[in-house]
């Protein structure tokens, strides 16, 4: 495959796959995840290991299970009402690594409202690189890992109930 | 003037604690400028001139190591205009400038250099260093400031039963002591400080606001036993225990507002990690120590009105008030050195879903206080602290970890403090 048309297919995938959160479709976006896939949102942007220092989260597939059937229960009170939001997917580049996995980095915004939510509850932002490690399944893709390295990753953030 | 004594009754308290601007000075100078707050741990600080910023209260206050044994404390403004002397968190500096005019400071709060010093009057400058924190302690590696300078009792005195809480985290380590992770977490709400202190002792909110959260995790380890050792799900399972669990832990409270109770999460390590860790552990310290150190099951300790600890999972949080309606909360997580790198593993677990701005167990907690607070903004309520309550008695030291004696403790603690003149 050539490289921009590897680019092409990862960049459908990951639109694709914001599309689902963007539409509240998060057990189908829990199935862009092979069996060892990892959600991973460290504090320090360069850091390479989750074992060293806490993160915002890291979490094997099971336990983002949790998270997500916890999101999808309507009454969770971070939750009522639900954030509605919105992706946008900017400077994608791709590599391969060696075991056939490949490597995608986007620049990614999420733009979340909480509609009729307390009005000093403004529109938020959130804005950073996303790194996947993908693995080829067929035409498609799966999720070994999606690390988000948030710009204010380090700040004292009020609570997240949403995907990122 | 608000009156402190009419608005804590034996049962209740009255909302506007939480959102009154005139009480909120009132904690600042009174309760945090008079008390012991954990403020940095040595580790964060090792070499000569490395500083750690903290807070007393809403003021910053800059932690430096001043010579090799000896760790100082200066309010984070510089004398001359008030600007802020560091910005970064932490860092390591041969003296404090003033970004502003260039004013200079040696370690020890002294003036070094003054520009255009000549133009002062004579004396003008010499008595104008740093402002010092007035006192500094430190317990078992943890560094504690007071802005008093005559505090009501000694650190240790006022940590009483608290010491064994931190002695519980720092025995764990083999070579007996703890070094602090390369990050920090943070989280931010809308709402006061004291609504974290209330609510993370608080067992009955446990199976009620994180329901949702205890249902899904039991569903996926009722599947997959094997989850169960996942700190994340381990942790959202753990609240969804019946009250009567609850009822029959004991939980400890101590003059101060300090308060602990029995583990409700599993304490015991899974069979590969205690085999390796207590091996390590009994080699420093012995078999029956260990075996002591590893049995001792609390879940978490209050420190009023500063900082929370859970030693079996490695994490203490700092509590910090930056106005009536914003708390910010700073977790940090510990190392303990000469374990086997396991427990690390294990603690940072806890440590991520209990303190994340993402954890689907805290965020449920965030997004009441701030409703609690925009309630107590607007209304004129009193709200109960009565369950456990015996009228006309007071609450035994040691009650059911379902009383809410700790609360009522931690009133007992803040009224004390906030009517000292």
């Amino acid at each position: 495959m050539q490289r921009s048309a590897l680019t092409e297919s990862v960049r459908e995938f990951i639109e694709s796959e914001l599309w689902l959160l963007d539409n509240g479709q998060l057990s189908e976006w829990l199935d862009l995840f092979d069996p060892q896939g990892i959600y991973w949102l460290p504090v320090n942007p360069s850091e390479t290991t989750p074992d060293r220092a806490p993160s915002l989260v890291y979490e094997s597939r099971l336990a983002l299970e949790a998270r997500i059937r916890r999101l999808e229960d309507s009454r969770i009170v971070p939750q009522l009402p639900a954030s509605r939001t919105c992706r946008f997917l900017s400077g994608l580049v791709c590599r391969a690594l060696e075991d056939s996995l490949i490597e995608a980095r986007a620049k990614c915004l999420t733009v979340e409202a909480r509609p009729l939510h307390d009005p000093a509850d403004p529109q938020r932002i959130f804005a950073g690189v996303s790194t996947y490690r993908l693995v080829r399944v067929g035409e498609s893709f799966k999720i070994r890992q999606k690390r988000v390295d948030l710009v204010n990753s380090e700040a004292g953030l009020h609570g997240v109930s949403i995907l990122l | 003037m608000v009156r402190i004594a009419d608005l804590v009754r034996p049962d209740g308290v009255h909302a506007s604690v939480y959102s009154d601007a005139a009480i909120f000075r009132l904690e600042m100078t009174r309760l945090f400028g008079r008390t012991w707050l954990l403020a940095a741990h040595h580790s964060q600080i090792p070499e000569v001139g490395d500083y750690v910023l903290s807070r007393i209260g809403d003021q910053s206050i800059i932690v430096v190591r001043q010579t090799s044994d000896r760790i100082g404390a200066f309010y984070n403004r510089c004398p001359h205009r008030g600007a802020r002397l560091k910005h970064a968190d932490s860092g390591s500096a041969t003296a404090f400038v003033c970004p502003y005019h260039g004013w200079s400071f040696q370690l020890d709060g002294a003036v070094r250099f003054v520009p255009a010093r000549e133009e002062y009057p004579a004396g003008h400058c010499d008595g104008r260093g740093l402002e010092r924190v007035a006192n500094v302690a430190t317990y078992r590696g943890f560094v504690f400031v007071n802005g008093s300078a005559s505090p009501s009792e000694p650190l240790e005195e006022f940590l009483g039963p608290m010491k064994d809480v931190i002695d519980d985290l720092v025995d764990r380590a083999p070579a007996d002591d703890l070094e602090i992770a390369p990050a920090l977490l943070r989280h931010r709400y809308r709402g006061n400080w004291k609504l974290t202190f209330e609510n993370l002792n608080d067992t009955i909110h446990a199976g009620v606001a994180h329901a949702v959260a205890a249902r899904v995790a039991d569903a996926i380890i009722a599947r997959e036993p094997a989850a169960a050792q996942d700190p994340m799900l381990g942790l959202m399972s753990a609240n969804g225990k019946p009250v009567k669990f609850f009822q029959q832990l004991r939980m400890t409270t101590s003059p101060h507002g300090h308060s602990y109770f029995e583990a409700h999460m599993p304490t015991a390590y899974p069979p590969a990690i205690h085999r390796e860790y207590f091996e390590t552990l009994a080699g420093a310290r012995g078999n029956a120590e260990a075996d002591r150190i590893l049995a001792t099951a609390r879940h978490l300790g209050l420190l009023y009105p500063g900082s929370t600890w859970h030693a079996r999972y490695q994490t203490v949080r700092l509590v910090q008030p930056l106005a009536p309606d914003l708390t910010e909360v700073i977790t940090l997580c510990f190392r303990l050195k000469g374990a086997p790198e396991s427990t690390m593993a294990s603690a940072l677990g806890y440590c991520n879903g209990s303190s994340s701005p993402l954890s689907s167990v805290i965020t449920d907690d965030l997004e009441i206080y701030e409703a609690i607070q925009r309630n107590a903004t607007s209304g004129d309520a009193w709200l109960s602290i009565g369950r456990g309550y015996r009228p006309g008695q007071p609450d035994d030291r040691q009650v059911a970890a379902t009383s809410e004696a700790y609360i009522r403790g931690q009133y007992a603690a803040w009224q004390h403090r906030l009517q000292e003149a």
